[in-house]
């Protein structure tokens, strides 16, 4: 039994400071709930994630939202892996489906997160929400993934030969994708030298190859392809799904910090089990948080070689007119960067490019569409393959 | 001995950990390494990750050191912001050490000789941080090889 997407509905990334996380999912679930056509009462599964990165998770969250939201299911839960638990959400509802045991469910992820911090007072706070690679980094003050991204983009240079300016011209092009998509924070155009001349943030990043901590929120309803027949539904197919997670978080013990096999290798179970080849691909999303890492995540799924990512993107390659285009949407740098609802706006994004609804922005023809997501430092991978 | 400043107070602070910054205390930068498969791993654990023993022991790490690769962090509330991070390779061990480096940005190279040093942080703790070799040092080393 194959699963379909049959509704969406994403709210426009950035900041949505003061607002309620509750308020928010009923707004999301409830438009998705029109764009699909479908009644409340016939949702039977609501898999969410936690309210943000930064902001303490509730506790039974998936039950009381359900309350919010007057649902009644048979299958309900908050999924937490990092950047990759929305779309673990959806390949556990997909499963559900498969099995036969839901018709037609429900992946929301809804995320506010804390911008203003006060120093010294919210140290043991920032300590205790963010650190990451516990328990060695937050004893040396480091709070976030960026130094451990800017030490894999540093090895990526000195590896592969790779200059930072060839590196900027990728945060270009996603700016110049986002200029075209009405849900975008970043719209203003940027040059190779506004990268570069962007903030030190750590080393070799500067600000403008890094993503924004946003807020967001967006909604997917997913049907079974009985229930797609039955009433008369448009979908977009989930023919695949790959996931591999390494024995590493963050730093690997052993191998280079520019080699992901996590991504190969969700790459091509989810190409194989979709029966497609990378070449069939039409248009792609995925989980670049840096310019850096964009580019690698690009390589490992075997897009480009080793080091070439760089020079395919200034030849046009990844562009919407390009060879395989990459992040119409804007990605993660210029779109933004609601970390859990990150990969719901991917496969909107290609649920929109498949249906001819992309507008300004939309890829010709696409008939295959791939979405990848990452937790830690891309030690763990999911890849999507969508069909219309 | 109690958690320092800046750990997360909801994880599990094990004897292991303890026993890490105790040595550290002591000017001793250990791990612990597997007695039934051999295996030396960083960060120590009281389980190993190859064979989920957990007949470990410690071992002072006096191994070759070299930088993998490095960054400053501008907004470190720790040290004197800017501070620089490195991932540090020691030989015989399983395991990249992350830590601060004690040297300019600018003067620092992928692949370069470091030796350990131990940085007093205030209320008993000490952390471990690196060094680059000096030039002169490594060449009399060498030559007296």
């Amino acid at each position: 039994m194959r699963a379909g997407i049959i509704g969406v509905s994403a709210l426009p990334v950035g900041r949505h400071e003061g607002e309620s996380t509750d308020v928010l999912a009923a707004k999301v679930v409830q438009e998705a709930i029109l764009d699909a056509g479908v009644s409340k009462a016939e949702i039977q599964a609501a898999l969410t994630t936690p309210e943000g990165f930064t902001v303490r998770s509730s506790k039974i969250k998936a039950a009381r939202q359900a309350e919010y939201l007057g649902l009644k299911l048979s299958s309900a839960a908050v999924i937490e892996m990092g950047g990759a638990s929305s779309l673990i959400a959806l390949k556990f509802l997909v499963r559900e489906i498969e099995h036969g045991a839901v018709d037609l469910g429900l992946i929301y992820s809804t995320e506010v997160e804390r911008h203003q911090w006060k120093l010294p007072e919210d140290l043991p706070t920032i300590a205790e929400i963010n650190a990451l690679y516990l328990p060695h980094d937050s004893l040396y003050g480091i709070m976030s993934a960026t130094p451990y991204y800017a030490m894999s983009m540093q090895r990526y240079m000195h590896e592969y030969g790779v200059t930072h300016e060839e590196i900027a011209k990728v945060a270009v092009l996603l700016r110049k994708n986002a200029s075209r998509n009405p849900l975008a924070q970043f719209t203003e155009p940027i040059t190779v030298e506004d990268v570069l001349s962007s903030r030190i943030v750590s080393p070799p990043l500067h600000l403008l190859d890094c993503s924004p901590v946003s807020d967001g929120g967006a909604a997917v309803l997913v049907a079974s392809e009985d229930y797609i027949k039955k009433n008369k539904k448009d979908a977009v197919f989930i023919t695949g799904i790959g996931e591999a997670h390494d024995d590493s978080h963050f730093i690997p013990r052993t191998g280079s910090l520019t080699d992901f096999p996590a991504i190969r290798k969700a790459t091509s179970e989810a190409l194989e089990s979709a029966r497609r080849s990378l070449e069939q691909v039409d248009v792609a999303e995925i989980y670049g948080v840096f310019t850096s890492s964009e580019l690698m995540t690009y390589e490992e799924m075997g897009f480009f070689s080793k080091g070439k990512a760089a020079e395919a993107v200034a030849a046009g390659d990844t562009a919407i007119t390009g060879r395989i285009p990459i992040n119409p949407s804007g990605g993660r740098l210029s779109l933004g960067h609601p970390f859990y609802v990150t990969p719901l706006l991917e496969i909107i994004e290609i649920y929109w490019q498949l249906t001819g609804k992309a507008g300004e922005r939309q890829v010709k023809e696409p008939r295959v569409g791939i979405v990848q997501a990452e937790h830690g430092m891309m030690n763990g991978s999911i890849v999507l393959v969508l069909e219309v | 001995m109690t958690a320092p400043f800046g750990w997360p107070t909801w994880r599990d602070v094990d004897g292991v950990i303890l026993e890490f910054l105790q040595r550290l205390k002591n000017r001793e930068f250990s791990t612990t390494f597997c007695e039934k498969c051999g295996s030396t791993f960083f960060p120590p654990q009281s389980y190993c990750p190859d064979c989920l023993s957990n007949s470990v022991s410690w071992r002072k790490l006096e191994g070759k050191a070299t930088l993998y690769s490095f960054t400053q962090i501008d907004r470190s509330f720790r040290f004197a912001a800017p501070d620089v991070i490195g991932l540090v390779e020691i030989e015989g061990v399983k395991g990249r050490v992350l830590s601060r480096i004690d040297a300019p940005l600018e003067e620092l190279e992928i692949g370069m000789e470091l030796e350990v040093d131990f940085l007093d942080i205030g209320d008993g703790y000490f952390l471990h941080q690196f060094k680059p070799v000096k030039m002169q040092a490594s060449l009399s080393a060498n030559m007296n090889e």
